[in-house]
Formats: C-alpha cells, structure tokens, sequence
C-alpha cells in the first residue's frame, strides 16, 4: 500500500467504517512501517475521539419538550381543518396549465376568425356599452356544436381590469370570481379583450388545482375566459346554470 | 397502541399520520426528532436555530408528507433532507452567526478564538476538561464550509451511511466520501496544530506531497 492510497482509508480506519479485512490489516501493516502514515492515523485517531465525545455529549440533547406540544397541537388542527384537495404533483400541474392556456389561445383565434366571417344572427355584445348580457348574445352558428362552445364575446373596455368584469353574468346563473390565470403575465394588464363563454370538461379544472363540482363530474363546466386582444387568455371563472343545480 | 405504534416501520407511522393519526405522528416525531435536532444544532451551532429547524420539519412533514416517496429513500433520509434545507437557509440568512473567512488553502476558518488557542498553546488538549474538547471540536466543525460540514454531521456524528448521506445531500456516494476525507483532513490539520509541533509538521508535509 502506498501513503496515498492509505491517506484515502485513513478515516475509514479510524472510525471503524473500514469493513474490508484485508484492507484494513494491510493499511495497519503500512502504518506500523510509515512514520507519517503512522502519525495521521494518530491524529485521524485522536479526531475520532473528539468526534466521538461529541456524539456523547450531555449537551447535544434532543429538541425542548414543548415543541413536541406546539407541534401535536399544530397536528391537531390541521387534522380538524377542512380537508384540502391535493394539488397534481408541480410538474404536471404546469403542463396541464399550459394546455389548457394553449386551448384558449386557439379558442380565441377561431372565435376572431368566426367573428370576422359571422353571418348576420351573430352578434357579440360590447360590455362597455353597459347593458347586461341577455341570452340572445350567444355567438353560436346554427345547428352547430363545437366541443369547446364560445357562447358569449363581451368587449371589455380599455385599461378595466379583468377582476372588475367579474358581476357580469345573466339572471339565472351562479359565477365565481375571476380567477387570474397567473402563469402568464399580469392578468390585469391589458387594454381590452373578450369574455368568452366556453365549457370545459371537469379534468381541466382538477389539472388546474381547482375543485370539480361534485354534481358535474360526467359533464362539462361552463366558464366565462378572459381573453385579450393579443389572444391570450388572462383570467377565468366557473358558470353554473341555476336549472342545473340539485 | 403505543407498543404497536412503537414497533411500526417510519413509512407505517407516516402513512397512518397522514390519515390523520396524532400518535403516530408523535411516535415518529419521538423516533426521529433528537437526530434532526442534533444535525441541526451541529450545523448551527445555535439551540435556536435547531429548534426552529425541527419545528419546520415537522411542519413541513404533516404539510407535504404525502410527497414522500420510498423509491427514492427512507423516511428518515426524508426528514434530514428537510432539515438540510431548512438548516442551510436558515444559515444564509444569518450568515453572521458563524464567521467563515481566512484559511488559506479551502477558504476554511475557525471561527475567532479557536485558531489562537490551536497555535498558543503546545498542548491545550491536555488541559481541557471533556466540555472544553468537546467545544474545541464542535467549533473546529463549526468553521468548516457548510458542504464539509453538513457530511460531517451526518456520517462522522450522525453515523449515517454514506449511501444515506448520499440521499439526504442528493450528490453520488463518491461525492460524500471525498467531501468526508477532505473535511476530515482540515479537521485533522487543527487538531494536529493543537497535539503540538512534531504532529504538527508530518501530517501536513504528507498532505501537501500529495
């Protein structure tokens, strides 16, 4: 064995890890023969000790009796809280988030190209204008029923924020407030943009963290997006039909 | 229960903890906390910040327990992975408490006080009652860079395995064992300083041969 070879065992050796016995009687062997070998696993020796009255000592005790009593305490109530749904794991969380953005993106583009070529009993209804919403707004070609249906296109005006069109619904519906979709930029920055009334299947809420309606679990969710003028979806809230309530 | 719960694997008490079992959790609080204490306080050097180490872990255990996943090691590797985190923010966030800044070859110091003493006296050991050692040490680990120290704390006085050490840190085997040597080298070194002169001069020629 050479010095380097030993220098690379010599702690190891003298803690006891060294399980190898050949190893270990040919690195003694060295040391009985090599006066500096023999005096580092002296002081890798006396190391040990110092180590080893630190591990012993009184002193290194164990956390404070009433950390375990805040602790139990803390268990308790989160025992007692109401149950939170578990988030998807981050990583297919953020995928699930990033086609469900993409879907809207290319929701709003075919509803831009289906405004620009929308026969005459199409209408889109401006917000801005201040009118509530009536049924009749429905952007929706006759005898047609795309799986994600825009329903509704309202123009929000220029510079209002998204979280301030969040009243705006029809007479026999309950919303939600609009929930910004943060992975992009700034939900609320935006000059102008549409509300779209689209529906969503149920998997598309619970990959976004959000709770399914436990009563809608088969069919699709109506939500009202936020979309502006570059497209992209800022912000969304949950529709529900008073008549589909139980 | 108490016996049965005392007899249950970690991964049994967490699973029973996460459906909401008080005793298992302190079951495995008692089983676990004096070593995720213990690491924490050997890290720090501060009661207080080992105490709130081992609040965080635990808090964070009842919170995200459920991410747990054996695949990837024990339980315990779990928890002390938690605490490494918790205790290495937490020391960069004081970074004052302990003061790392002049040995010359690894960037390593001893915090102020303990290298004059390792050079003035020729023997200080002998003098030292087993607390005075005891400091002496812990202080010596205590100047060490966190990477040497925290595989200091789990292998040389948490007696982890390096493979354990391996996936707490989340770095090869290989790494823990040179990080091992070489901080046991720095240690040796100090301690050498301190066994007097002849010491002194050998262990260092061999290590600077290398």
């Amino acid at each position: 064995m050479f010095c380097r070879d030993f220098e690379k065992i010599a702690g190891d050796l003298s803690a006891g890890r060294l399980m190898e016995a050949r190893k270990r009687e040919r690195a003694l062997r060295h040391a009985s023969e090599c006066s500096a070998c023999a005096l580092r696993l002296n002081a890798e020796r006396t190391l040990e000790a110092g180590l080893q009255a630190l591990v012993e000592g009184a002193e290194e005790g164990e956390a404070p009796p009433h950390l375990k009593l805040a602790l139990r305490a803390a268990f308790d109530r989160q025992v007692k809280a109401p149950p939170v749904p578990v988030p998807a794991p981050a990583r297919l969380r953020n995928l699930a988030l990033r086609w469900t953005a993409a879907a809207l993106v290319l929701l709003a583009v075919a509803l831009a190209l289906l405004s620009r070529s929308a026969p005459p009993n199409i209408k889109k209804e401006d917000v801005s204008s201040g009118g509530s919403p009536a049924p009749r707004s429905v952007i929706k070609p006759d005898n047609q029923e795309p799986k994600i249906e825009p329903q509704v296109a309202k123009k929000i005006p220029a510079k209002r924020r998204a979280a301030t069109v969040a009243g705006v619904s029809r007479d026999n519906e309950t919303v939600t407030e609009y929930i910004p979709l943060t992975y992009l930029a700034d939900a609320t920055a935006m000059e102008s943009g549409w509300v779209l009334r689209v529906e969503l299947p149920p998997s598309a809420l619970i990959a976004m963290g959000l709770p399914a309606p436990a009563d809608q679990t088969d069919s699709r969710v109506k939500a009202d997006v936020v979309v502006s003028d570059d497209g992209v979806a800022r912000a969304v809230r949950f529709v529900r039909q008073d008549s589909a309530r139980r | 229960m108490a016996k049965t719960l005392s007899l249950s694997s970690d991964e049994e008490l967490l699973r029973l903890m996460l459906a909401g079992d008080g005793d298992a959790f302190e079951a495995l609080y008692d089983r676990r906390q004096g070593g995720v204490y213990r690491f924490a306080l050997r890290m720090s050097g501060s009661a207080e910040i080992a105490e709130d180490v081992t609040h965080d872990v635990f808090i964070a255990l009842m919170r995200d327990g459920h991410q747990f996943d054996p695949a990837r090691g024990s339980v315990t590797s779990y928890l002390f992975g938690i605490a490494r985190h918790c205790a290495l923010k937490r020391l960069r966030r004081e970074r004052s408490f302990v003061s790392i800044s002049d040995d010359v070859e690894d960037g390593v110091s001893a915090p102020k006080g303990l290298d004059e003493r390792l050079v003035a006296d020729a023997d200080p050991f002998a003098d030292l009652t087993r607390s005075e050692t005891i400091d002496l040490v812990r202080q010596a680990i205590l100047a060490l860079p966190e990477h040497y120290r925290e595989v200091v704390a789990l292998c040389s006085l948490g007696e982890m395995s390096y493979e354990q050490a391996a996936s707490v840190i989340g770095c090869p085997v290989g790494t823990v064992r040179s990080r091992l040597n070489r901080a046991r080298e720095i240690l040796v070194r100090k301690l050498s300083a301190v066994k007097g002169p002849a010491a002194n001069s050998t262990p260092n020629s061999a290590m600077a041969a290398r």
